[in-house]
């Protein structure tokens, strides 16, 4: 599964530890669902997308190996 | 579905406190058989049995009860260590602690079967008794290293 957070907290300005605030889970939770290590529940993407102001699929896609 | 009841951060080191005295003692005293005498005392059992008579049930008999004293303890301490909240708990630590659970339980189980292969008489209680306490004990190693794992593998942001 790819991800637009990196870029999505670079447009609104915010860092990791912000988002982390904002979504209220851990840094470590940011940083794992960042870089790919961890994918989050439907209710934690709902909370980056309201916190973004966008649709959760501008900031998830799906890639070839999540059908496997 | 219902979030999954853990307890207050604070109950992490009372968990310690119970565990680590009552394994250390526990595993000598359960090694070398050892007794306190102010600690014979009458106790009621639902079933109760003795080495050469038959069961007694709702009843009350004379034992020792250190054993039961750091088993109880220990198992208290371990669960207290394992389901307390962490610092920052949310859904990745949760999810670590389940994958921790499940992988402690593989392992517990295999050797669990390698006993009841290999282990055989009266000799076996051992590895049933090491299978009651080692499930905890593995979940307690396996989370605390793959969460701590997790925390130093993540590079500051830049």
């Amino acid at each position: 599964m790819k991800n637009r957070i990196r870029v999505l907290r670079a447009e609104h300005n915010l860092s990791q530890a912000d988002l982390a605030k904002k979504t209220q889970v851990s840094r470590q939770s940011i940083n794992a669902i960042e870089s790919g290590k961890y994918v989050p529940s439907t209710l934690l993407s709902l909370k980056m997308a309201s916190v973004f102001n966008v649709e959760i699929s501008s900031i998830f896609s799906l890639e070839e190996e999540d059908w496997k | 579905m219902k979030k999954l009841r853990l307890f207050p951060h604070g109950f992490k080191k009372i968990g310690w406190i119970l565990l680590l005295p009552s394994l250390v003692i526990g595993i000598l005293a359960y090694a070398n058989t050892w007794k306190i005498d102010w600690l014979e005392v009458k106790v009621f059992g639902i079933v109760s049995s003795g080495l050469f008579s038959s069961n007694e049930y709702f009843g009350f008999t004379t034992k020792n009860i250190l054993i039961e004293i750091l088993a109880v303890a220990g198992i208290i301490g371990a669960i207290l260590i394992g389901f307390s909240k962490v610092k920052e708990e949310d859904e990745l630590s949760m999810s670590i602690r389940l994958n921790a659970l499940v992988v402690a339980i593989y392992i517990n189980y295999a050797i669990v079967i390698l006993g009841f292969l290999f282990i055989h008489g009266l000799v076996f209680i051992h590895v049933m008794t090491f299978s009651m306490f080692a499930v905890l004990i593995l979940f307690i190693i396996i989370f605390h290293y793959q969460y701590y794992r997790f925390k130093k593998s993540f590079t500051d942001e830049e």
